[in-house]
């Protein structure tokens, strides 16, 4: 059978779950190399926003609503999350302004 | 719709509701005495209605949450501990001359967020409750403001929680994507075929690793020593005993429904886990000056120890996973009783400030030397029954599985291990080895009031009654077994 153009314009599953990947793991290196909290927690962010990805995709091509709805509540848990994390990066920023995570010393043996 | 499931949280609403009223509509002298009976009162009467009221089991098929025998054992336990920590909280809110209601509350939302999860049966309500409890935790975790130690405390696990949660909805997302369901019963019926076999075991080891970071398994572990030190002691013991608690009581359910426990390569998994989890929080404890830090290595080893039960499958391991998870959490309430005394009273947590306890508190020094015997495993306490119920379910598998054996060992290693810490830790509240610290600290008597009594004798109820009567408490472990039962013939 010839491919035509088409089969390969035609985006399927493996498209979107490569996507989500891809961004989950930009997410997972933000939060392993980058300095600045804020953009720590903006990586974690789109870690959810690739795992909600992935939850569209697969609700789609399982034909049930399931996923959807779980991305309904993951948007808003991490809407919660953000509230709570933002008022204690701010409330850290009082103490010593630039907020990096080399700052975050203190607790040790 | 499951409503007798959350029955007992609705009632929990209702009161911090009221007690929110109550703060708004008082003067600022009578507030505290108020809210503070109120919500002992409260508590107590929902622990009291647990047991009287809801007495049968509610299952219906395919509703999201579900009160079978499990989740309704669990409610208790949450309840009673929720009143130990409700006191705890209150003796620590008071000495800091801060407002009841700001602390008080959320701590009371963390507790539905508890008590909801032990009816989990769905993979949406997993993740739901085990946020409720995580974001409650962020802002009980870095409360103490002022504090650059709470904050950062609170900024590492605000980091880390966010990171498991994501992981763990990632997996949440595979499994639901080959499967194509949340509900746990499904899932136990369903076997992936060849083609998509590695993306769905991919997904069930990514929730696993979200689980294992709530109770702080071997690699996920990295968290807990600095976020056990830096935050304040109630929110430590909170931290230590009942957010670990979910997360056994999710992986319990979810490892039940999804994984098939027993099966030769689910077993080396788990063994791996337990085994590492166990040498390295007992090795790691041994050094540690500071008393938090060591209950946080601890509490490494006793996940591990609980992890066991999940690489021998089966109810009877499951009991006693229970058993030793309930006596383990009691034994934290005791013990951070007098942490947190010795935290406000003396300013440190410094394994030398111990000395002060046995003449300025008695009771909490007694308390925090039968909890660290019971977690030793001391033979007439109930910490001992726990570690011999774990390694009897583990023997008996043993005797036909070589790897099982070795693992048992291995346990039995870290046991044996543990005993020294723990007996350092007595040994630093009666016979302290620097005397000049003894009389630096010593100064007047700590006052305890009748409800912190209260708290320390329901801890030591939990330690010393099933130890010397295991029937008391294992038939209820087994009786909320059962339900694991009917996930496990699948």
């Amino acid at each position: 059978m010839i491919a035509t153009i088409e089969t390969y314009l035609t985006i399927g599953l493996g498209h979107y779950l490569t996507v989500s990947v891809i961004l989950f793991c930009l997410g997972l290196l933000g939060i392993m190399t980058r300095r600045n909290i804020l953009v720590v927690y903006m990586s974690l962010e789109l870690m959810l926003n690739a795992a909600n990805l992935a939850l569209i995709a697969f609700s789609r091509f399982n034909q049930n609503l399931d996923g959807q709805i779980m991305v309904m509540m993951v948007v808003t848990v991490a809407a919660a999350e953000v509230a709570v994390g933002l008022a204690l990066i701010v409330s850290l920023a009082r103490h010593k302004l630039p907020i990096w995570i080399d700052n975050l010393n203190k607790l040790k043996y | 719709m499951n409503f007798a499931a959350f029955q007992l949280e609705t009632g929990l609403a209702a009161l911090v509701i009221l007690l929110l009223i109550l703060d708004g509509s008082c003067k600022q002298s009578l507030h505290v005495a108020k809210g503070y009976a109120a919500g002992i009162v409260g508590l107590g009467i929902l622990l009291i209605l647990s047991f009287t009221y809801l007495k049968t089991p509610v299952v219906i098929p395919e509703a999201l949450i579900q009160l079978d025998t499990m989740a309704l054992g669990f409610k208790r336990m949450f309840l009673a501990l929720g009143l130990g920590f409700f006191i705890i909280n209150q003796n620590w809110i008071a000495r800091r001359r801060d407002n009841f209601i700001s602390y008080q509350s959320i701590f009371l939302l963390s507790l539905i967020g508890m008590m909801l999860s032990s009816s989990v049966n769905n993979l949406l309500m997993m993740f739901l409750t085990m946020e409720i409890v995580a974001v409650s935790f962020y802002v009980m975790v870095g409360y103490n403001k002022k504090t650059e130690q709470s904050l950062e405390a609170g900024v590492k696990y605000l980091i880390m929680a966010g990171l498991a949660s994501a992981i763990m909805i990632m997996g949440i997302a595979f499994v639901y994507g080959i499967s194509g369901t949340l509900d746990f019963n499904e899932l136990a019926e369903f076997t992936p075929d060849e083609n998509s076999r590695d993306a769905y075991w991919m997904g069930i080891i990514l929730i696993v690793a979200g689980l294992g970071f709530k109770i702080s398994a071997f690699p996920f572990q990295y968290w807990a020593p600095d976020v056990y030190q830096g935050t304040s002691a109630p929110t430590t013991g909170m931290l230590a005993s009942a957010s670990k608690a979910v997360g056994f009581i999710l992986l319990a359910r979810f490892a039940c429904a999804a994984m098939p426990l027993g099966s030769p390569i689910i077993t080396t998994f788990w063994a791996i886990l337990a085994a590492s989890s166990i040498l390295y929080g007992n090795l790691c404890a041994i050094p540690q000056r500071d008393i938090k830090r060591l209950i946080a290595f601890s509490g490494i080893a006793n996940a591990g120890y609980m992890m066991l039960a999940f690489s021998v499958g089966g109810t009877m391991a499951m009991s006693a996973m229970f058993y030793y998870l309930i006596v383990y959490v009691f034994s934290i309430l005791g013990a951070f009783l007098a942490i947190s005394l010795i935290e406000t009273e003396v300013g440190s947590t410094d394994m030398d400030a111990l000395s002060c306890l046995p003449q300025r508190a008695p009771f909490a020094g007694f308390l925090l030397a039968v909890s660290m015997a019971s977690m030793a495993g001391i033979p007439p306490l109930a910490g001992f029954m726990g570690k011999f119920l774990l390694l009897k379910a583990l023997f008996i598998r043993g005797m036909a599985d070589t790897p099982i054996l070795i693992l048992a060992i291995v346990a039995l290693i870290g046991i044996i291990i543990s005993i020294y810490y723990y007996f350092l830790v007595i040994r630093c509240i009666y016979w302290p080895a620097n005397q000049a610290y003894l009389l630096r600290t010593s100064g007047s008597k700590i006052f305890l009031t009748s409800a912190l009594y209260l708290a320390g004798v329901i801890s030591l109820i939990m330690m010393i009654l099933p130890g010397i009567y295991p029937e008391l408490l294992l038939d209820g472990t087994d009786w909320m077994a059962s339900t694991l039962g009917e996930l496990l013939q699948h």
